[in-house]
């Protein structure tokens, strides 16, 4: 398992870019928390009261998706390596050579040399010199298939807009970008109401900072990939549920892998029951509606379901005017 | 919600660490007095209490004790603001010697002090406000009854001395940071808990009366008693929370008396009154239908229709844009939307601007619109007997079912009986009660003009929602949040105006009512 990035977020506020609070970074650290915490027989319950939810629920889900492409089993690289291996020459793909650098290229026949493997990538043609990399086993992560025309150019710089993101390079540093930028799965999912949520996800400026330097900005709708907020051709990382009067269908509540995101009291009320192996995050704002309802419903299942557990249980301060309740639930 | 931004948000996270409660505490013996006597009396009435005359009499009576323990208004304007009727209180103390013989001494006494504290020139939250204001600069000042902010306001703006004084709402507190100062008036019970345990403001004054018990403090919303616990089966932390501090000049020797409960004036109750064409037979003629009744701020209520597909217009501030003024369905309404009800020109506005569209077809229109309707019911009142709507419906219904002439339910072919109701959604669902109705070779005209009806409706809520988002966008919406109510005149669309009132509560059971009470305004303070 690869160490989880340090995440250095900026915020926009009136022209001025600050550093994240402690409350957001408290809130992505319960999403990378739960992200690694076992869940085989039972899950855990994390309800957090907080005197405003706001981007609570997102900055949960960051966590939690940076988390889970940390922890991408490497055992999975040699069986990568050895797909690309058995590919066609002339199949398209994607080399991401460097951080926030893209290349659009073709696979090439391998080739053994000094006594190890390579796969060769082409990326510029004839005339730019038939430029290839040899990629070994360790690097093939960076080696994607790719829906591209397998037409290359003469020259190209990598910054290929469709496949870099320096803001989610950024984020998840060596972890899987390539992945998320391919291949569409449920990490975590929010319940809640759809506008709200679209609103600091998909509309509020972020930045990352390096040394002090201006790096990349983005939004977190770069790295959560929203399943509603993605067009057809895109891949997704997590889903949105909003509150409506259907419910999830049961796709959605089979297809989560990590957990269930509940951003407010009426979600969590509504459909807090739906998901009975995932870990489940319950962010209640002190000044909304059904407060109490949801602190009542959450003390009853603490009460009834909670279980010893061998799992540790993370141990944090909330921030200021919050309260957290962490338990244990067996798989109903 | 109201969207708040990550600068936003942490200033409420700023606030909740730095925040200071500090409680004043007020002697007023005259109001002590008053209050104590009305509490005594109201316990010596006993169940009596709930008789029709004590109601009546007590109603008021507390409305107005309330009032002066609860608005910072001198005694006589805040008398005169909430409709005192000193002649009906003293025909009643009259009626009391007759009826209630024991009990009319403590009446006459009560009304007495009643009365020299309305000639007081005053009231004892104005001098803590202005010395507030004196040591801070500005202040906003929250009190329980959002149906004085309007009249307070007004004072505050036309006394130099509390001119820097605004009035709050607890939804405005739902935001991000408010203001530095805060003042609620009364005690930390007559107030939603988030105003203290989530707050807006750096300071919080608590200015209330000594003999009125109030001990909240910060604590713990989940189970546990103690601020950490940290186990094998649960962790449970508590952030920082405001502080609590007593205003050491007024502390000493507090003997409080009454809950804060004591002194709220009696809950309303709205029930389907005043309906004297409302039999319990529920004949065929009578149109029920199934309603909920929706809680609107300022103990006022509505019954808002439960059909299948029923709808409200709403004003949802969470939303942006178009959505922020849609019809919303029964199911979906809740807390902290603004429902719009028709306040002046009588009725559904959507009908008659619809009629307008129409035109000079209007009449004709109608006419087969009620028509149809007439028949269908008369139709089955042959076949099935002279039974209630609903049962007609359901006998209806499982007629056209069981000739698989429609999978409808029978609440969707009680709702086609309506005059609500213009026409069923699908051809096949009107051409099965048409054929019913006998009235099959008409099918295809009176199609034809319930969807021109249901056209003119359509393009009247589109100019309504045009119109109020035109309004919306020019006006601002702070005492609509401040008051949780709000006006918006609708001359050009026909004279009238709508009135968008907070959402403050569903009831979750469906009740049946007679449709002329459907979006009628009810006052709990009448």
């Amino acid at each position: 398992v690869t160490p989880v990035v340090p995440v250095n977020l900026h915020f926009e506020d009136s022209g001025n870019w600050y550093s994240l609070p402690d409350w957001a970074e408290y809130f992505i650290n319960v999403g990378k928390e739960l992200a690694n915490a076992d869940q085989t027989e039972s899950r855990m319950v994390t309800a957090i009261a907080v005197p405003t939810r706001a981007f609570g629920a997102a900055f949960v889900s960051l966590g939690m998706v940076i988390s889970d492409a940390a922890a991408r089993d490497r055992s999975s690289d040699s069986a990568h390596f050895e797909t690309l291996f058995d590919l066609p020459a002339g199949t398209p793909v994607i080399y991401r050579h460097k951080p926030g650098k893209t290349l659009r290229g073709i696979l090439q026949a391998p080739e053994l040399s000094g006594g190890k493997l390579y796969v060769r990538v082409q990326v510029h043609n004839r005339d730019g010199g038939n430029l290839t990399y040899l990629i070994d086993e360790t690097r093939a992560v960076q080696v994607q298939p790719a829906r591209h025309s397998g037409k290359l150019p003469k020259k190209q710089g990598g910054d290929n807009v469709r496949f870099a993101n320096q803001f989610v390079d950024g984020l998840l540093g060596e972890a899987d970008p390539v992945q998320l930028g391919l291949r569409s799965k449920l990490c975590c999912a929010i319940v809640g109401r759809r506008n709200v949520l679209e609103n600091e996800i998909r509309k509020t400026p972020l930045a990352i900072h390096v040394n002090g330097r201006h790096y990349a900005e983005g939004q977190l709708q770069d790295v959560l990939r929203v399943d509603r907020f993605v067009s057809e051709q895109q891949s997704f990382r997590s889903g949105l549920i909003p509150l409506g009067p259907e419910p999830p269908s049961g796709e959605v509540i089979h297809d989560i892998e990590r957990g269930v995101i509940f951003d407010g009291a009426p979600a969590f009320l509504r459909w807090g029951d739906m998901w009975k192996t995932r870990h489940q995050v319950i962010i209640l704002d002190r000044t909304e509606s059904y407060f109490d309802d949801a602190i009542g419903a959450i003390n009853s299942r603490y009460t009834q379901n909670r279980i010893d557990s061998d799992h540790a249980l993370p141990v944090s301060t909330p921030p200021s005017g919050g309260e957290i309740l962490t338990f244990r639930e067996p798989f109903q | 919600m109201i969207s708040i931004s990550i600068g936003g948000a942490t200033s409420v996270y700023n606030n909740a660490s730095r925040c200071e409660i500090l409680r004043h505490r007020l002697d007023h013996p005259g109001l002590a007095e008053l209050s104590h006597s009305l509490r005594d009396l109201a316990r010596s009435l006993g169940d009596e209490a709930e008789d029709d005359f004590w109601r009546q009499t007590l109603g008021p009576i507390r409305r107005l004790a309330f009032t002066f323990c609860s608005v910072p208004l001198p005694f006589a304007q805040a008398a005169k603001a909430i409709g005192f009727d000193w002649n009906k209180i003293h025909r009643q103390v009259k009626f009391c010697e007759q009826m209630f013989p024991d009990s009319h001494k403590k009446l006459e006494e009560l009304t007495n002090k009643l009365e020299q504290l309305n000639m007081e020139d005053g009231s004892p939250f104005i001098q803590p406000l202005e010395e507030l204001i004196g040591r801070n600069g500005s202040l906003s000042v929250m009190i329980r009854n959002p149906r004085m902010n309007q009249v307070t306001a007004t004072y505050f703006a036309n006394t130099p001395s509390l001119r820097k004084a605004r009035i709050a709402s607890a939804a405005q507190l739902r935001g991000a940071h408010f203001c530095d100062i805060l003042v609620t008036i009364g005690p930390c019970g007559w107030f939603p808990e988030y105003v203290f345990s989530a707050p807006r403001a750096t300071t919080i004054h608590v200015i209330s009366f000594r003999w009125i018990h109030d001990d909240w403090r910060p604590g713990s919303s989940f189970l546990h008693r103690s601020n950490t616990v940290a186990g094998k089966t649960q962790n449970h932390f508590i952030g920082s929370m405001p502080r609590l501090a007593e205003h050491s000049a007024t502390s000493a020797n507090a003997t409080p008396g009454l809950e804060p409960a004591d002194l709220l004036p009696p809950m309303p109750t709205f029930t389907r009154r005043g309906a004297p064409h409302m039999g319990a037979s529920g004949g065929a003629a009578e149109e029920i239908v199934p309603a909920r009744l929706c809680y609107l701020s300022g103990n006022r209520a509505v019954f808002v229709p439960a059909d299948d597909g029923a709808t409200s217009l709403i004003i949802d501030t969470a939303e942006t844009g178009l959505s922020s003024v849609r019809r919303a369905p029964t199911s979906e309404l809740e807390e902290g939307q603004y429902i719009l009800l028709r306040t002046s020109g009588g009725g559904d506005l959507i009908a008659p601007l619809a009629d307008r569209i129409l035109g000079d077809l209007a009449v004709a229109r109608r006419t087969q619109q009620t028509e149809w309707k007439q028949q269908l019911i008369s139709k089955a009142v042959d076949r099935f007997g002279p039974l209630g709507r609903r049962e007609l419906a359901s006998r209806l219904c499982s007629e056209l079912r069981s000739r698989r002439m429609t999978e409808a339910r029978p609440a969707n072919v009680h709702y086609w009986m309506s005059a609500k109701c213009i026409s069923p959604r699908e051809l096949s669902d009107f051409a099965a009660i048409m054929t019913f109705a006998e009235l099959e070779d008409k099918t295809q005209d009176l199609w034809a003009a319930m969807q021109e009806i249901a056209r003119a409706h359509t393009r009247a809520g589109f100019l309504i929602r045009r119109m109020l988002l035109q309004r919306i966008t020019e006006t601002s919406l702070e005492s609509l949040e401040r008051d949780g109510e709000m006006v918006f005149d609708l001359g050009e669309l026909g004279g009238g105006t709508l009135s968008a009132f907070r959402i403050i509560g569903m009831q979750k059971e469906h009740v049946e009512i007679p449709a002329d009470q459907l979006a009628v305004l009810m006052d709990g303070e009448d």
